[in-house]
């Protein structure tokens, strides 16, 4: 008797803590511009600069659509970086801050992730950059293997095996990093 | 005769498909009692700054089969220098000899290398200082790991750094930065 109230209790708590825990996690909204843009794709497409490097971007969209605390890590392969850098990080930064979301339930945090691999094309062939990547190949810091290896480890559904566009992780949206690809 | 509530039923069967069922993936330890990851960072050491993502499956009798190495090597004879490094990386990896385990089991290991180019002379430089003096010759793996640790490698309720997450089955062990200077 002891044994089967014990283990209705054991069972309870179990039940409590899982319908708990289930609609919390399925409760993250995916934030989304007024336009109807994810805001990986704007920072991939719009926010471009010539040289090789990667940007965290990392904020947060407030339940009325408005963007504060923002953080942005960043690298660029340049000899003047820190130059470069400030400059950068400072234009995305105000960039960013414009980003005007629909509203939400709740203020959501958010981490984009941009890699960008500008190679020195000297073939003057600007339609081809597969070829022009694999002349170049001493130019690229391997960030098409680092995003491929994170897509397929991080980005994949379990069940079907296709790529996310997004995940929930710590209550964070993290979306898929992209690549953007370029000559000079 | 006590009747089980549908409720704790339908707990019981969430249950199987929960975070709790995923724990039952077994983390693979070296016989020695090592992690491979702590092996391939400390033991497989390349002099050049770039990053190694080791693939491969650790059967139930603890050998290891189907290695696949993804590399860069920021050198300037990449090439040469990146079919050596794998090579010798693959006979090691192969040699490993994990304990047993009830079924295999996929794991994957990331090691980053930052060699620092020392011009001040000074072996016993700290760390900082000599990325600070030798910042442009740093790739950016620092913030690279950190950012990829503090996003898929922290525990949700503890914030605590995890060792590994399991990931469609996977062992994922947190990337490590090997950190040296020539």
């Amino acid at each position: 008797m002891m044994l089967m109230l014990l283990i209705r209790n054991i069972m309870k708590t179990a039940a409590f803590f899982l319908l708990l825990s289930f609609p919390l996690r399925a409760q993250v909204e995916v934030p989304v511009l007024i336009n109807g843009q994810s805001p990986q794709v704007v920072l991939h497409e719009k926010f471009k600069h010539g040289v090789s490097g990667f940007r965290i971007f990392q904020f947060r969209v407030k339940q009325d659509g408005s963007v504060d605390s923002i953080k942005i890590t960043s690298r660029f392969m340049a000899r003047n970086e820190e130059e470069f850098k400030r400059r950068i990080d400072s234009t995305d930064s105000t960039g960013i801050s414009r980003f005007k979301f629909k509203p939400l339930k709740k203020d959501i945090w958010v981490q984009c992730k941009v890699y960008t691999s500008f190679y020195n094309n000297r073939t003057g062939d600007v339609l081809n950059y597969e070829e022009t990547a694999d002349h170049f190949r001493t130019f690229n810091y391997g960030y098409s293997e680092l995003i491929k290896n994170e897509t397929d480890t991080y980005f994949r559904d379990e069940k079907t095996g296709k790529e996310l566009e997004y995940i929930v992780r710590n209550r964070w949206v993290i979306f898929a990093p992209t690549h953007l690809i370029g000559t000079t | 005769m006590h009747r089980v509530p549908n409720a704790i039923k339908l707990a019981c069967f969430l249950c199987l498909f929960s975070p709790l069922a995923k724990a039952q993936v077994e983390v693979p330890v070296l016989i020695d009692g090592q992690s491979p990851q702590v092996v391939l960072q400390e033991k497989f050491i390349r002099r050049t700054s770039g990053f190694r993502i080791f693939r491969f499956r650790v059967r139930q009798d603890g050998s290891v089969d189907s290695i696949k190495i993804t590399s860069r090597f920021i050198s300037l004879n990449e090439e040469e220098f990146k079919r050596r490094a794998d090579s010798a990386d693959y006979a090691g990896i192969s040699r490993f000899k994990f304990k047993p385990l009830k079924k295999d089991t996929w794991v994957q290991c990331k090691v980053y290398t930052s060699y620092f180019n020392n011009r001040v002379g000074d072996p016993w430089s700290s760390e900082k200082t000599t990325e600070y003096y030798f910042s442009t010759f740093n790739y950016g793996y620092f913030e690279l790991i950190k950012s990829e640790i503090d996003t898929y490698f922290r525990d949700e309720k503890t914030g605590k750094e995890l060792e590994y997450i399991i990931r469609n089955g996977w062992v994922i062990f947190a990337p490590t930065h090997l950190i040296a200077i020539t």
